[in-house]
């Protein structure tokens, strides 16, 4: 059987591929490379979720391997997984759904030329009603009007904000003094029930775990099982594409999978769309060689790969001594602060030839025992030896006095000419398949903008009377965020994708997760690779009705 | 560090259970006792973690993970023989102490890393659900007094 749409990968921006084209009548097959897990199957175990990585793969099976050091130092690394099973890394995200600001989409023109940045192929106004689509579609909760660096929106959000901690009163009063509007951090939860799934029970950890309600929803839960729903929508998991084979005269044919039980198959279909994440997606055309493109495939100008980006990434706390504080909310359990702050998005000047900001989010500390008992005796020994015994204990119980309240700095990574991917020549996967070595070397001016911006941040904690603050990434990378390598761009000589996502060198191609971001803006990129995908979708519903891929 | 112990998955379940020796499972339980001692709360042997520990080892560890942790025992052992002149069991407290301490500053990497998987695998077996063999009885959990609060109501 031949499919209209082959879609390769489950995430974010496949589901929403899926589900825009099936309730078009389009026959679409999605092909995952993980299991399928169902939201009973989830539990908030910290050993087996966070200290035995859950979603991602063992990297002694499937590696990637990482280059940070010149002369190269290999390592097998976690960089560039964010998960494999149906719904992808929106099974365990933290689901902080942020729009980019107007100006993500124009960085070259509002900044010039620097690095290897790049405006985007279209503009925010021509995303923003796929915005509201996919706030709508998956269901957000937020307070419209509430970010005043948001762009112009045509739809408020669907759910109202979460309940938040009361601790947030001292928290918007030392922002006011500060002079900051923060407001309600966007997310991917139900604030009330929504499409069939319940409201948020305020259970107490939230973001890397799996949602056993289906509260906070994934990709799977908001968009494929609907997709599934209209009967024009099948799902194959635990196959491994190894190869998107093509036609002789150079449109894309279907794939080759490996499935569970080893053997090989076959599909075909008028369309394929490739969403397997960033790094895993350009990995799959740099699979495909063939004697229309020996590089790999929509690689004859060498640019897959190319243009990566591994989200910058700051953050820091503040303890709050249950006794000492005046705030007697501490002790409240209630997990959600749900604040965020965009006024720091651009830097004063000064700072940096390129003078972008970032956002912070702030919240409670979850509660962590093994990673945070881990935190005291990796950082409170001395020199490189770890703390132990009675010492490890004490440090441990003293925590425990405290309320962390503690914030993360998204911001952007600067694409430059020495961060990007290409085929390992040795090290394969556990399928025999060539695994990506990835180099990341990240510009200077990550470190200027994330130590500015974590200062920002203390100073807001230090408002509210904090007893002690910490330093804790500074312009360092996110290791599950990443975005790039087939930029999209009008010029098919200096980039992979036109606006629509499509191949320019394979009009039957497209690729529909983070990888066609020309820069990364400063928030988690997720809800714009949603809204991205239902346009890319749009567009494959009017060519495919005008038969135009044959 | 621990990355090699803690990205096991279920595929990598070694089938072949073998078990630590006698003479191990005295320098195992010695050093845990020290690494989490009890005192102010519980210690380690009072949450389980060496039944914790026995598990991982037998039913979790890959055939290279198991030698390298015997070798780990094994030279703990060795600085207790040497400078104490007995078994890691036999020493006071205090010289378990010296013994844990002299390992962690020792010219030897391999026993170095050593020492940082056996507090790693300390801490797992104190504070994670017991459900996985440690934490027993939430002792753990109670030291910090940490309540878990599990999500409510299902979507189906």
């Amino acid at each position: 059987m031949k499919y209209d749409v082959l879609i390769i990968g489950s995430g974010a921006g496949g589901s929403a591929m899926a589900l825009r084209l099936s309730q078009s009548g389009v026959r679409v097959l999605v092909l995952e490379k993980g299991p399928r897990y169902r939201p009973q199957d989830y539990r908030h175990d910290e050993l087996e979720v966070v200290q035995r990585n859950f979603f991602r793969p063992n990297v002694a099976r499937e590696p990637h391997i990482l280059i940070e050091e010149d002369p190269p130092r290999p390592q097998r690394s976690l960089y560039g997984w964010s998960a494999n099973c149906v719904g992808g890394g929106t099974e365990h995200m933290g689901g902080y759904y942020y729009r980019f600001h107007p100006d993500d989409f124009r960085m070259q023109s509002r900044f010039g030329k620097y690095a290897e940045i790049a405006d985007w192929p279209y503009s925010y106004a021509e995303l923003e009603p796929y915005y509201s689509m996919a706030e709508w579609e998956t269901g957000v909760a937020g307070l419209a009007g509430a970010n005043p660096l948001e762009g112009p929106r045509s739809k408020a959000y669907p759910l109202p904000p979460l309940e938040e901690h009361p601790l947030v009163k001292t928290f918007d009063a030392a922002c006011q003094r500060c002079s900051l509007r923060p407001f309600p951090t966007p997310r991917a939860i139900n604030s009330r029930p929504h499409r069939g799934r319940p409201v948020c029970s305020y259970c107490d950890v939230c973001a890397e775990y799996g949602c056993p309600t289906g509260a906070r929803n994934s990709a799977q839960t908001s968009l494929l099982t609907r997709a599934e729903a209209t009967g024009c929508c099948e799902v194959r998991t635990r196959v491994m594409v190894r190869q998107v084979t093509l036609h002789k005269n150079g449109l894309a044919k279907g794939c080759i999978y490996i499935d569970a039980e080893g053997y090989e198959n076959e599909v075909e279909a008028s369309v394929v769309c490739v969403s397997c994440s960033a790094v895993e997606s350009a990995r799959l055309l740099l699979l495909s060689k063939s004697t229309l493109f020996p590089h790999g495939l929509a690689n004859n100008n060498g640019l897959v790969g190319k243009h990566l980006q591994f989200h910058g990434a700051s953050s820091g706390g503040g303890f709050f001594h249950f006794e000492r504080h005046p705030d007697k909310d501490l002790r409240n359990t209630h997990p959600f602060l749900g604040r965020s702050i965009m006024d720091h998005y651009f830097l004063p000047e000064g700072l940096g030839v390129l003078p972008k900001g970032g956002l912070l989010r702030f919240d409670l500390m979850a509660p962590s025992p093994i990673a945070g008992a881990l935190n005291i005796a990796k950082s409170r020994g001395e020199g490189d030896q770890w703390l132990w015994g009675a010492a490890l204990k004490e440090r441990i119980q003293h925590r425990h006095n405290y309320r962390g309240v503690g914030f993360e700095v998204f911001h952007d990574f600067i694409p430059n000419g020495d961060t990007f991917l290409e085929l390992d020549a040795e090290i394969k996967d556990h399928w025999g398949l060539p695994v990506v070595r990835i180099y990341l070397f990240p510009d200077a001016l990550q470190k200027v903008a994330g130590t500015w911006l974590v200062e920002r941040g203390l100073e807001i904690l230090q408002e509210m009377g904090a007893d002690s603050i910490t330093r804790d990434l500074i312009g360092e990378t996110s290791s599950h965020l990443f975005q790039g390598t087939c930029r999209a761009g009008k010029d098919p000589a200096n980039s992979v994708l036109n606006e629509y996502c499509q191949a320019h060198e394979v009009r039957n191609l497209f690729v529909v997760d983070g990888s066609f971001m020309p820069t990364s803006a400063g928030p988690p990129p997720t809800l714009t690779i949603l809204a991205n995908a239902l346009r890319t979708a749009d567009h494959v519903l009017t060519r495919s009705q005008a038969q135009a891929f044959g | 560090m621990s990355s090699c112990f803690a990205q096991l998955k279920q595929e990598d379940v070694i089938h072949k259970s073998e078990t630590l020796s006698d003479l191990r499972r005295s320098i195992l339980h010695a050093a845990i006792d020290r690494l989490m001692p009890p005192g102010i709360g519980p210690g380690a042997l009072d949450a389980g973690v060496e039944g914790y520990i026995k598990e991982l080892f037998e039913n979790r560890f890959s055939v290279k993970a198991r030698k390298r942790f015997e070798e780990g025992l094994d030279k703990l052992q060795s600085l207790a023989r040497t400078h104490h002149g007995k078994n890691l069991s036999n020493c006071s407290s205090a010289e378990q102490d010296q013994v844990l301490s002299q390992a962690q500053q020792d010219s030897d990497l391999e026993l170095r890393r050593f020492l940082k998987i056996l507090i790693t695998l300390t801490i797992e077996g104190f504070f994670s659900d017991p459900v996985h063999g440690g934490n027993r009885d939430q002792v753990g959990w109670q030291f910090i007094d940490y309540k878990p609060r599990r999500p409510q109501g299902n979507s189906r």
